[in-house]
């Protein structure tokens, strides 16, 4: 069994991107710069690092949506990329009516997609308004449908890019719960690329900290250190008197 | 065999997904139209009163057949104008989910292509059960009709590849593509016969393939006109170098357009 879980699903050899500069003609820029990285079944990846580090031209590599300008990509499996999950709707159209084509995006055959619509819909759980179009959508009940349709496709490689703070708290919880689930299954692999120390340490074994296009090294201490950043923030704001105030309210607590 | 099985389950899988866009395509154009498909009837009927009515102003002795003729003319021509106007921007105008998502990208310009193509099966549809009630209908009606239709697929596909790709890269496609079906609408016989061009410029309509297109559906519906053996044979080889061009150039283009979008 522990053998089976060592199979490589992914190995990036060498991975270089080079985009055209959208500033100065015949000027490059680096997005990415040997890159090698070998992610085994069942891995869960913490993908960090700052704005323009490549995180997101990674998960793409990866994916398969964009090709690297050196070096080998190998993947093995059903990769599902949770990039910009709205991206497939068509706003003038129903949620239910979106279902069908978004399914096939991520990968389900038509009979499965529609096979699955019931539980997409219940999962969702955005009632009457699975036959509204799609334009009246709050953003949070668009991530719903879109991420519920991502989820039904049971992908082995799952790759997650910033999608955390979409939808009211209650579905906020709903998708850490599953993706909390899928970090507990053997079988699947995760990489999921934040900013949040907290969500990359729930979820995520090992880290890949992204600095101009290169993998840095000390990662795991740069991770404990910006969670020390992010808890140190929260924990000093002071009360206000106005909270002073209504603590006394048994119905406010902060 | 696994390699046969794998790829016969690559062409489903596309196939499948290319019918799904184009169901969506349909059902997302004629969301709140209440006319709905009707307007492809009606909006060339507009265009072939104004244009027939000019044309009674020089040419008093026109007749019904005229009319007719230029209806068959205006429904292929709007057909191949409006898919190529459409998908021209159609890959630019998906930036977000070509960017996001890895998908057979060339079902977008070929799902409108379908779209369009489904449109305007329907009013020869309706001729073929008019003829077939009528007792007029032959076989070789209807192989006329489905050569014309069919040519006009594959070059409606062919085009489309070829600009929505170049589009990507360099906007001046679409200001090039525009000027040029301007050029082609006077350039195809739509509001002329094609016995009234000029000798010494008949072989330029062997470049243009809309000119056979048209002349079979003639054939077909009217019966006024001879298929010309030499005129049809050089479309159909332009129509094939349109082919090859197009899904070559998509092919080498599609490689890039993550970078380029």
């Amino acid at each position: 069994m522990a053998k089976k879980n060592k199979t490589i699903v992914i190995n990036l050899s060498n991975i270089g991107k080079r985009y055209a500069s959208p500033i100065k003609k015949q000027e490059y820029f680096y997005a990415l710069k040997n890159i090698s990285l070998k992610i085994t079944k069942g891995d869960k990846i913490g993908l960090t690092g700052d704005n323009g580090a490549g995180k997101t031209t990674l998960l793409k590599i990866i994916t398969g949506i964009t090709k690297p300008t050196s070096g080998s990509v190998y993947t093995k499996g059903k990769i599902v990329s949770l990039i910009n999950l709205e991206a497939g709707f068509d706003e003038e159209l129903s949620g239910r009516e979106n279902i069908i084509f978004n399914s096939m995006l991520h990968g389900l055959s038509r009979s499965e997609a529609k096979a699955k619509e019931k539980t997409i819909i219940r999962f969702a759980g955005i009632g009457k308004f699975i036959n509204a179009p799609f334009y009246t959508y709050s953003s949070g009940m668009r991530f719903r449908l879109a991420f519920s349709i991502a989820m039904a496709s049971k992908p082995n490689i799952i790759l997650i890019d910033e999608i955390f703070l979409a939808g009211d708290i209650k579905f906020q919880i709903k998708t850490l719960k599953m993706i909390t689930s899928l970090s507990q299954r053997d079988d699947t692999t995760l990489i999921i690329s934040s900013h949040h120390p907290l969500i990359l340490r729930k979820f995520c074994t090992k880290f890949v900290i992204l600095k101009h296009g290169k993998i840095i090294k000390g990662t795991m201490q740069n991770i404990l250190k910006l969670t020390k950043q992010w808890n140190n923030f929260f924990t000093d704001i002071p009360e206000t008197k106005l909270e002073k105030k209504l603590s006394k309210n048994p119905f406010y607590q902060r | 065999m696994k390699h046969v099985k794998y790829i016969s389950k690559s062409f489903y899988f596309f196939f499948e997904f290319l019918l799904v866009t184009t169901q969506k395509q349909i059902k997302s154009q004629y969301k709140r139209v209440h006319l709905g498909f009707i307007w492809f009837f009606i909006y060339p009927v507009i265009q072939m009163i104004v244009i027939g009515f000019v044309i009674t102003l020089f040419q008093k002795n026109t007749s019904i057949t005229y009319f007719v003729s230029l209806y068959i003319g205006l429904i292929i021509w709007n057909t191949f104008n409006l898919t190529i106007q459409q998908t021209t921007t159609n890959i630019v105008a998906n930036r977000m989910l070509i960017k996001k998502t890895l998908f057979p990208v060339e079902v977008l310009p070929l799902s409108i292509c379908l779209t369009n193509f489904i449109q305007i099966c329907i009013p020869f549809a309706l001729f073929l059960i008019y003829a077939g009630l009528n007792g007029s209908l032959s076989i070789i009606i209807f192989l006329y009709l489905f050569l014309s239709l069919f040519m006009l697929f594959i070059l409606t596909i062919s085009v489309s590849l070829l600009t929505s790709s170049l589009y990507v890269k360099t906007r001046d496609v679409m200001y090039f593509t525009q000027a040029f079906l301007q050029l082609l609408f006077y350039a195809t016989p739509i509001i002329y016969p094609l016995h009234l061009v000029p000798k010494n410029l008949l072989f330029l309509y062997n470049f243009n393939p809309l000119t056979s297109i048209i002349g079979l559906a003639r054939l077909a519906i009217l019966k006024s006109d001879t298929l010309n053996i030499t005129l049809f044979i050089s479309n159909i080889i332009i129509i094939l170098i349109f082919i090859l061009l197009g899904y070559k150039i998509f092919q080498n283009q599609k490689k890039n357009f993550d970078d380029w979008l």
